[in-house]
């Protein structure tokens, strides 16, 4: 019995251990970050200054790519979302009920981003963007978001995947469909309720990918907010990296989110309501 | 059976539909009276479930017609129509609870909040739950799932009840309660009713008719009993129950088998020699050294299978034809194997095939 004891002590040590190593991994750079943004590297005298500059007024002039930038980005997140839901979502469910055998190819197609540098991408992209500026639309960043539902596809599609593979589609819609319910209501209803936590994690981690997207923003000359902290970094470094670090943490705090909404969405049935 | 007021007749006119090259309903036609409950039997891949999604919309049908109560429902959208379906697989929706399954269904309906309580509370009791409504799906066994599946399909007052095997994943003792279950809400609601199964004993139990499918068409369809003995063609003989195959000759309508003349059902030859299909309980079996009159045709056992109440006997005639007996438990004495034995036929109609 005290063996047993003993080995579990250890387990948790090690646990805790593996924990630390990977905690200080990932916190560093963000401690440095920190670091950076209050410490000025010429006298290394300890300062706030650049905190106050980016919440308190006065350095207004200065910091403005960095506040158009992060409303761009927000809208770019938003459309971007919105596309990608309403793209991915029915397609997937159709193909689920009607399609099976074209699952591989949906697989394949969402997939594939994965593979191309945003570099790539870029290069295919400027002539389409070219005709979108002079043809279609105007020059606004938030059209960026037609390239960024590219982007977040792969990621977006293997979390409603997982979704989706959870629960029998195809009987939950015949069931839905057999009681009197109408597409719109078997959406609404039926699956989507089911699918919150596919659902959340494919905004969540969209969200991220749309937030720390620079290339393409940058090659095709829009501001959103990485160009942003890229533009304010030359004027005001400190500043950029305050901003840098607040959208890491966001990002962080997004991710964590998920885990925790899906790791309840899993737990949910099993509760009782009394 | 007594048409119950306001059920409704369904009646399929030559439905047909193909998935590629392979042909799930071949004009089928199917009739089944207000208030019937009718199962479809068949070998896997035979288009049953085909049948049912085309009947509920599910499935649009390449061509033929659906009527319901006499209306033409075949472009109707299966949310449009008055039906409800239990599946083979678990269909309660994981996010609600077994109440919450079945409110969903009367919200559909446009039932009255205020009245939907009472109809859920009634509902469950009549499947046997009424200590379950808070269960999520998870916390319910798979039979109790049906029930709830089966509790939801009758609370929205459907006019026809569609059932896709909805007992096979269950175990043996659940399935024969809940069949006898089903059959006796049926027989209350006086729901019109098509029930697919795999199972031949469910179908035979349950069902006024039973249809036997293969390939996309109904071979037959028949009330229980008849289907039994008086099948139609060789594949229904054999498809429903065991047969024995032996060979006789056909004259004036009769066959002579193990010295007897059976008279044959109509589809068989009506001359000439033939093998008559005969049901394994409609052979006696005896000990050879007990038959004083020597009637019967003698043999050897071979195996002898005991199942309870009553087992079943391999005989080897001395002209090679092998045969299998029905025999109940208390005149299995004297069967051993290797035992001489006698073998007589019951006088009853068989069909002959060429
Ligand atoms: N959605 C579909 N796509 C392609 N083929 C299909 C589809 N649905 C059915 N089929 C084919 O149609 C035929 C009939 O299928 P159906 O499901 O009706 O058979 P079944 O009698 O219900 O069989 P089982 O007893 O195994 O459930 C089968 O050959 C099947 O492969
Ligand atoms: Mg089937």
């Amino acid at each position: 019995m005290s063996r047993a004891v003993t080995r579990r002590r250890r387990q948790r040590a090690l646990r805790i251990a593996v924990l630390g190593v990977v905690g200080v991994f990932l916190a560093y750079p963000l401690y440095a970050l920190f670091e950076f943004s209050i410490r000025f590297p010429l006298t290394g005298a300890y300062s706030v200054d650049a905190w106050t500059r980016l919440f308190g007024a006065g350095d207004g002039a200065r910091l403005q790519p960095l506040y158009t930038g992060l409303v761009n980005s927000l809208l770019i997140a938003v459309l971007t979302l919105s596309l990608m839901f309403a793209l991915l979502l029915p397609t997937m469910v159709w193909v689920r009920l009607r399609l099976p055998r074209l699952n591989r190819v949906v697989e394949f197609l969402c997939l594939l981003p994965l593979t191309l540098p945003a570099i790539v991408l870029v290069v295919g992209l400027v002539p389409v963007y070219r005709f979108i500026a002079t043809r279609l639309l105007d020059t606004h960043a938030v059209w960026l978001s037609f390239a960024y539902v590219v982007l977040v596809l792969p990621f977006a599609y293997r979390a409603l995947d997982a979704g989706l593979s959870a629960i029998d589609v195809r009987t939950l819609v015949a069931a839905a469909r057999s009681l009197g319910a109408s597409w719109p209501t078997v959406v609404a209803r039926v699956l989507l309720p089911n699918l919150r936590g596919a659902v959340a994690s494919a905004a969540f981690i969209s969200i991220a990918v749309v937030l720390g997207e620079f290339t393409i923003a940058r090659m095709l000359a829009r501001e959103n907010l990485q160009t942003g902290v890229m533009l304010v970094n030359q004027a005001a470094p400190q500043v950029a990296a305050a901003v840098s670090l607040l959208t890491l943490l966001f990002g962080i705090a997004l991710l964590v989110g998920l885990s925790y909404i899906t790791n309840r969405a899993h737990r949910r049935p099993r509760r009782r309501d009394s | 059976m007594t048409p119950t007021p306001g059920a409704v007749a369904v009646e399929l006119r030559a439905l047909r539909r193909s998935f590629g090259s392979v042909v799930a309903l071949d004009d089928l036609d199917l009739d089944i009276a207000p208030g019937e409950l009718v199962a479809l039997l068949g070998p896997s891949g035979c288009g049953k479930t085909t049948a049912l999604r085309v009947l509920s919309g599910l499935e649009e049908a390449d061509s033929g017609q659906v009527l319901v109560g006499g209306r033409d429902i075949t472009h109707v959208p299966p949310n449009k129509r008055s039906m409800a379906m239990v599946f083979q697989s678990y269909s309660l929706f994981p996010h609600l609870t077994a109440a919450g399954n079945i409110d969903f269904a009367l919200s559909l309906r446009r039932v009255d909040r205020a009245r939907r309580r009472g109809i859920i509370d009634h509902h469950l009791d009549l499947v046997g739950l009424g200590s379950h409504h808070d269960r999520f799906p998870t916390e319910l066994s798979g039979g109790q799932q049906q029930r709830v599946a089966l509790a939801r399909a009758l609370a929205s007052n459907p006019e026809v009840l569609l059932l896709d095997e909805p007992l096979s994943a269950l175990d043996a003792q659940v399935r024969v309660q809940l069949r006898d279950e089903i059959r006796r809400i049926q027989l209350e609601l006086g729901t019109t009713t098509l029930f697919v199964t795999h199972d031949q004993g469910e179908a035979l139990a349950m069902a006024d008719r039973v249809g036997v499918m293969r390939a996309g068409r109904l071979e037959q369809i028949s009330a229980p009993r008849d289907l039994y003995e008086r099948p139609v063609n060789e594949f229904v003989a054999q498809f429903i129950g065991s047969t024995n195959r032996i060979h006789g000759r056909v004259s004036a309508g009769h066959v002579r088998v193990l010295g007897e003349w059976l008279p044959v059902l109509p589809g068989s030859p009506t001359e000439g020699a033939g093998v008559a299909l005969v049901r394994p309980e409609r052979l006696s079996v005896t000990p050879a050294v007990h038959a004083a009159d020597e009637r019967g045709f003698e043999g050897t056992v071979r195996q002898v299978s005991f199942l309870g109440d009553h087992a079943r006997v391999y005989v080897t005639l001395h002209d090679d034809t092998e045969l299998q007996a029905f025999v109940h438990s208390r005149d299995t004495h004297g069967l051993g194997l290797g035992e001489r034995v006698l073998v007589a036929v019951d006088k009853a109609p068989v069909l002959v095939t060429a």
